[in-house]
């Protein structure tokens, strides 16, 4: 922030008070699971078929383009079917249908590692072997970003969780201190960075005193962080921390981030062998009866962990339903798609009527817009669909954070208009054939 | 029950602009309530602001309703109350003086909704400020046509800028004491006990009003401290150069329309820059056009034509800072601190050769 631009973010109400306190969690275990086949927007593939037993950690499934990922099964029980249908992301994909046998029968799906003895080479080995992906949103394979550090200076380990209402970050950080702890030192050292350091938000005054007593003894920093959005996106936090912006990757300003659940899912396979078959998933949002977080396998369809908690609220008539939180996910007009491995979090809010008006230039949204851009500007242009003036606004710098509708008075969908704004650049640039 | 699909983010701030409305509505209520006060105690003409204030604001509500029924509007109620043409009215009798005549009121009240907005294609269109251009509309078309009874009423006539314009702006320090004595020193100015425009005297219910509407972000403080800051500075240089120094700031500062332009209309999110170094650029340069426009111009305060013809270059100055703010960010810098200061540099210039 200087004189000559807005604050780039925003304190949000995060109504995290809905589910932050109920450390207890549900676990539920529920008669099938569609075990999800992609991983993003990439498919795997599956290795077993109908009529197969499956057990607890069992490789059922890869990825094996680009790159690399194995996916192991989170029940135990027999394959059913593979279905196609609408998954999180609103794209039709495949799934693997699982009966559950409830059992919990297990199989060893891999060793476990000792860090410190491990080099790092084995290391790497293992992050890839164990199918470890971000568990923050991005579900992206996290082997890559520790193949080949170069001149890293700092790991942050990202407990942020800036988007309102979700808390299973928290509330996983606080069950699991200890994997979390053997989790962030194996990330330590992979990354071969001189510092590391856990981001918290501020208000979480209770957890950042746990974890510094976890973590005493260890080169690991606890770092309070300002209780603003977007905290926890990956280029708000490195230049919180280190005061500097990046083009591409967060490694040009010699950091790497990793998600905090992330690193508990890696303790958890380095401790116990154990690869991500459950994930906490924070349920929450005015539409739902008792907001809560839950413990599930990977591949619970939505409406059986709503139904788990007791449901919508009596008397709702129009919902919004939204894997994750209501800055950055997308609403979804059916409950029928299944928790995969990144999905943090079911936002069930009523739909309310808006009080619109026309836009009223007052430039909120360029003043909070955390890459530095002019959303009024840039819907002026898209909607002439003018590229050239689009790329000199640095359009696809947009990372749809949301801010911008929020903040907007007179409720116009600011991200929307952007959203298009890029579509209309991707579109010239394939036009163009470059 | 059923799922809906809207596009995301399906969060929102509580601040509506239906609320910002809202807020400037009762922070110019208050400047109104002061001036029937004033009116009322000085000349007993508190029902005459009264009487304008609700003629300007039925004609506005009027001429949006006709217009929203002839364009087709299919909910025209709605189209009315999120047109916002009565903050137009009030806004315009405030910077109108208390001898306007009320068809003159009702004309320019037409033109500033009409010309002013409507016809820009409504609310957020609109290049000119809307009272702005209709007070020119009064100026230019009625200055002849107070009201008479009035004239006589309100003797002095003369307002602190007309004062010092026919006295040559002359900034010496005799010059100057003779004109702020009989408006009653600095005190009596900040109290705005003086005719001026309806609601351009009391610089303390102004300043009040700008803390209120900041406190409640509805209006942009990167414009009104700029301009009111560029304001005192030139006219502070001016004043030294010619042996008056901060009294003759202080008068240019509370002495005509400054304040309350600041607060009321150069705040126009619609009329003016979206990012912050634009809103510099616009501010300083309003600023300093306000001050040549006064000193030098035929036209007794310099405020309303500067924030005109700085409208105008909205448009342009957008464009001049345009793109990232982080990418672009020296580039946009320096365009702002740049135009800002050649602004600054052209009207002390012309405030030493005064």
């Amino acid at each position: 922030m200087s004189l000559f631009t807005g604050p780039m973010h925003f304190h949000l109400d995060g109504h995290k008070d809905l589910t932050i306190h109920n450390d207890q969690c549900k676990k539920l275990d529920p008669d099938t699971v569609w075990f999800p086949l992609y991983n993003g927007v990439a498919p795997c593939k599956p290795l077993v078929k109908v009529g197969d037993e499956v057990k607890v950690g069992m490789k059922i499934a890869e990825r094996n383009d680009h790159f690399y990922l194995p996916l192991y099964s989170p029940v135990s029980g027999t394959v059913t079917a593979i279905e196609k249908f609408m998954n999180s992301g609103m794209a039709q994909a495949e799934h693997i249908r699982i009966q559950n046998d409830h059992k919990g029968t297990e199989v060893e799906a891999f060793k476990p590692l000792d860090y410190e003895k491990a080099t790092r080479e084995e290391l790497v080995a293992f992050v890839k072997e164990s199918g470890m992906l971000g568990m923050g949103g991005a579900g992206f394979p996290t082997y890559v970003k520790y193949m080949k550090p170069e001149n890293i200076d700092l790991l942050a380990i990202n407990g942020v969780e800036c988007e309102p209402y979700l808390t299973a970050d928290y509330i996983n950080i606080n069950a699991n201190m200890d994997l979390l702890k053997a989790g962030v030192l194996a990330f330590f050292k992979l990354s071969t960075a001189k510092k590391a350091c856990i981001a918290i938000k501020e208000d979480k005054k209770e957890q950042i005193a746990k974890l510094k007593e976890v973590f005493t003894g260890t080169p690991v920093e606890i770092t309070a962080v300002p209780n603003i959005y977007p905290m926890g996106w990956e280029r708000t936090l490195v230049y919180q921390l280190t005061g500097k912006r990046y083009d591409r990757l967060p490694a040009e300003a010699g950091v790497i981030v990793s998600n905090a659940s992330t690193a508990i899912a890696f303790g958890n396979a380095l401790v116990n062998g154990k690869p991500i078959t459950h994930r906490y998933v924070t349920c929450s949002g005015d539409a739902l009866e008792n907001p809560q977080n839950v413990i599930v396998p990977i591949g619970t369809k939505a409406c059986e962990i709503i139904d788990a908690i007791g449901g919508y609220k009596n008397g709702t008539e129009d919902v919004l339903l939204i894997p994750g939180g209501p800055m950055m996910g997308k609403t979804i007009p059916n409950d029928q798609w299944v928790i995969s491995a990144q999905n943090n979090g079911i936002t069930a809010l009523v739909n309310r009527q808006e009080d619109r008006s026309g836009c009223l230039r007052c430039g909120k949204c360029t003043e909070m817009c955390p890459s530095g851009l002019q959303p009024v500007r840039i819907a002026g242009a898209g909607k002439v669909r003018d590229d050239v003036a689009l790329n000199k606004l640095h359009v696809m710098d947009c990372i749809e954070c949301g801010l911008c509708s929020y903040i907007c008075p007179s409720k116009i969908d600011v991200t929307e208009n952007v959203r298009r704004a890029k579509n209309v650049v991707r579109m010239k640039q394939q036009k163009g054939g470059k | 029950m059923k799922f809906t699909f809207k596009p995301s983010p399906n969060y929102r701030h509580p601040q509506s602009t239906t609320k910002i409305m809202g807020y400037l509505s009762v922070a110019l209520g208050a400047v109104l309530l002061s001036s029937v006060i004033w009116y009322g105690v000085s000349y007993g003409l508190a029902l005459r602001v009264v009487a304008l204030t609700l003629t300007a604001v039925v004609t506005a509500l009027l001429t949006e309703t006709a217009y929203f029924a002839f364009t087709g509007s299919k909910d025209i109620r709605h189209d009315v109350t999120h047109s916002y043409g009565w903050i137009t009215a009030i806004i315009l009798v405030l910077i109108t003086k208390i001898d306007v005549s009320y068809y003159a009121i009702v004309i320019a009240t037409i033109v500033a909704i009409l010309f002013g907005k409507l016809v820009f294609g409504g609310f957020g269109q609109n290049i000119f400020n809307p009272a702005a251009l209709g007070e020119a509309i009064i100026m230019n078309s009625f200055s002849a046509s107070g009201a008479e009874e009035v004239t006589a009423q309100v003797l002095s006539g003369a307002t602190p800028m007309a004062a010092m314009g026919s006295a040559g702006w002359s900034s010496s320090a005799s010059v100057l004491e003779n004109v702020m004595t009989s408006y009653g020193g600095l005190f009596g100015m900040l109290m705005g006990d003086y005719a001026s425009v309806i609601g351009g005297s009391c610089a303390l219910v102004i300043i009040a009003a700008f803390f209120y509407l900041v406190y409640n972000d509805v209006i942009d403080w990167h414009l009104t401290v700029p301009y009111v800051l560029t304001v005192f500075v030139v006219s502070l240089i001016t004043g030294m150069a010619n042996g008056s120094g901060v009294s003759f700031a202080l008068f240019n500062v509370l002495g005509g329309g400054v304040l309350f332009v600041s607060v009321f209309m150069l705040t126009d999110p619609v009329t003016s820059p979206v990012t912050i170094p634009g809103k510099y650029i616009f501010a300083v340069c309003a600023a300093a056009l306000t001050l040549i426009l006064r000193w030098k111009a035929a036209i007794p305060d310099g405020a309303l034509f500067a924030i005109l013809l700085m409208n105008m270059l909205t448009p342009a100055i957008d464009q001049a800072c345009s793109g990232s703010q982080i990418k672009d960010a020296k580039k946009i810098q320096t365009t702002s601190v740049v135009i800002s200061l050649v602004a600054i540099v052209i009207a002390v210039a012309v405030g030493v050769t005064l």
